[in-house]
């Protein structure tokens, strides 16, 4: 049945995958000031979104192996740490090929990119922890107080731009800011790239409890 | 309370004993701040400023080198099983670290800033160390509660000096950012004041550290005598 889920999903991955693709480069205009370059939006802030699936995935299989100490929990929250990861990856590479023909430089220490820099640095923190330890109770210990220790990141990234002046665009949660066919193209790059993290999340943890198996 | 002051008595005679590590932490940060103005003598003649940051780099720097040490004894023996069986709390015992390691960190401050003073050829040293001094011991606070608690989950691995410096420095990166933004400078480069809204985020990340530590340190304590 899970098979069956999974190939569904997948399907359904690539239907949205190619309407998005569709969507972003051919119904979606191109913006008046910026041009073609807007375009990496719709990539940087999906893939953002995504980030925020996989680090919360991981923060609550943490708090459930705490609780529970079930190794399925240790796994999620694994697989949660290396999804968000890829996806905060995307974001910090992404965000800089936009910034630099529209604000003139590569990296600013604007609050929110400081913030999603700082929580990238602390799941590779954790993700080099994890693999410093074996797959033994300390390990899964330490890895879950701190990947729990890393999150009160995340909400700062999110509120960031509301508590600090900075000059990262505000664009979502503005009243008529962007035409019918860019939100289009935003909700299916958003929804496709949402999936695939979803898919990645089963892959990874799937991969780590077969591991978990060979080993024991 | 009684459990907590034994344990702090024993951190200190664990201190005492170790005065050669103490003192190679005072020394390192002395090499860092030398080290600053000698590479940074040529770049700035803003000496109030550049003697503040060599401050905030040796603090950091020399930290690392004490929180390493935080566990030492616990490391080598099964000393922590045996405390946890004896109903020693764990919170007690790691506050206990973390007020020593405090104390530590506001020396070393005080060091660094008389080290950079006479480095850096500081014109007017009250001025700065009546706003450096305040700042700094406030992200004292927060750097000491996630150091031990890093040390904690570093001390059992061989690699802990490079583990603990991956762990601990992303975590303290708000210090940094405060630090580094919270003076203000006139013209000539003298420190005329603090901006109290990053005084409010260390101040903010210390609790937020403290509620963290509170809630996490028998996990923490669990993982060390597994």
């Amino acid at each position: 049945m899970i098979k069956k889920l999974v190939l569904s999903l997948t399907a359904l991955w690539a239907v949205l995958h190619f309407a998005s693709l569709y969507a972003v480069f051919v119904l979606a205009p191109e913006e008046n000031i910026q041009g073609i370059v807007q375009k990496i939006f719709y990539y940087h802030v999906s893939s953002a979104f995504s980030m925020y699936l996989g680090f919360g995935v991981s923060g609550l299989g943490a708090l459930l192996y705490l609780i529970y100490r079930d190794d399925f929990w240790d796994d999620v929250s694994h697989a949660g740490a290396s999804v968000g990861l890829l996806f905060c990856s995307m974001v910090l590479v992404s965000g800089p090929l936009w910034a630099r023909p529209i604000w003139g430089t590569w990296w600013t220490w604007d609050p929110r990119l400081t913030t999603t820099l700082m929580i990238w640095l602390i799941f590779v923190a954790v993700l080099l922890l994890r693999h410093s330890f074996d797959r033994g109770p300390r390990g899964q210990i330490f890895a879950s107080v701190l990947t729990l220790i890393g999150l009160i990141d995340l909400p700062l990234i999110f509120f960031s731009v509301k508590i600090w002046r900075g000059i990262h665009p505000q664009v979502l949660g503005q009243e008529n800011s962007m035409p019918g066919e860019m939100r289009l193209a935003l909700v299916l790059s958003m929804l496709s790239l949402l999936l695939l993290a979803i898919l990645l999340l089963m892959a990874k943890t799937k991969t780590l409890q077969l591991q978990r198996r060979e080993i024991s | 309370m009684k459990k907590f002051f034994i344990l702090l008595q024993h951190e200190w005679r664990l201190l005492s004993l170790s005065r050669i590590g103490l003192i190679s932490v005072f020394f390192f940060s002395f090499l860092v701040v030398f080290l600053l103005s000698l590479v940074l003598k040529k770049s700035t003649s803003a000496s109030h400023e550049v003697a503040y940051q060599s401050m905030v780099i040796s603090l950091f720097l020399a930290a690392l080198f004490r929180f390493q040490r935080s566990f030492e004894e616990e490391a080598r023996s099964m000393l922590v099983a045996s405390l946890v069986m004896a109903g020693v709390s764990p919170l007690q015992l790691i506050a206990a670290k973390t007020l020593v390691n405090f104390f530590i960190l506001i020396l070393l401050i005080l060091f660094s800033f008389l080290v950079g003073v006479v480095f850096f050829n500081s014109q007017q040293p009250l001025a700065l160390f009546r706003y450096s001094i305040p700042v700094l011991v406030t992200s004292a606070v927060g750097i000491s509660i996630m150091g031990t608690m890093m040390a904690a989950i570093t001390s059992m691995h061989d690699k802990r000096e490079l583990l603990l410096t991956l762990l601990l420095y992303p975590l303290v990166m708000p210090f940094v950012i405060a630090l580094v933004n919270s003076p203000q400078y006139d013209y000539t480069g003298m420190m005329t004041g603090i901006e109290i809204l990053w005084v409010k985020v260390m101040i903010g990340f210390s609790v937020i550290f403290l509620m963290l530590l509170w809630m996490l340190v028998d996990f923490l304590m669990e993982g060390m005598s597994a």
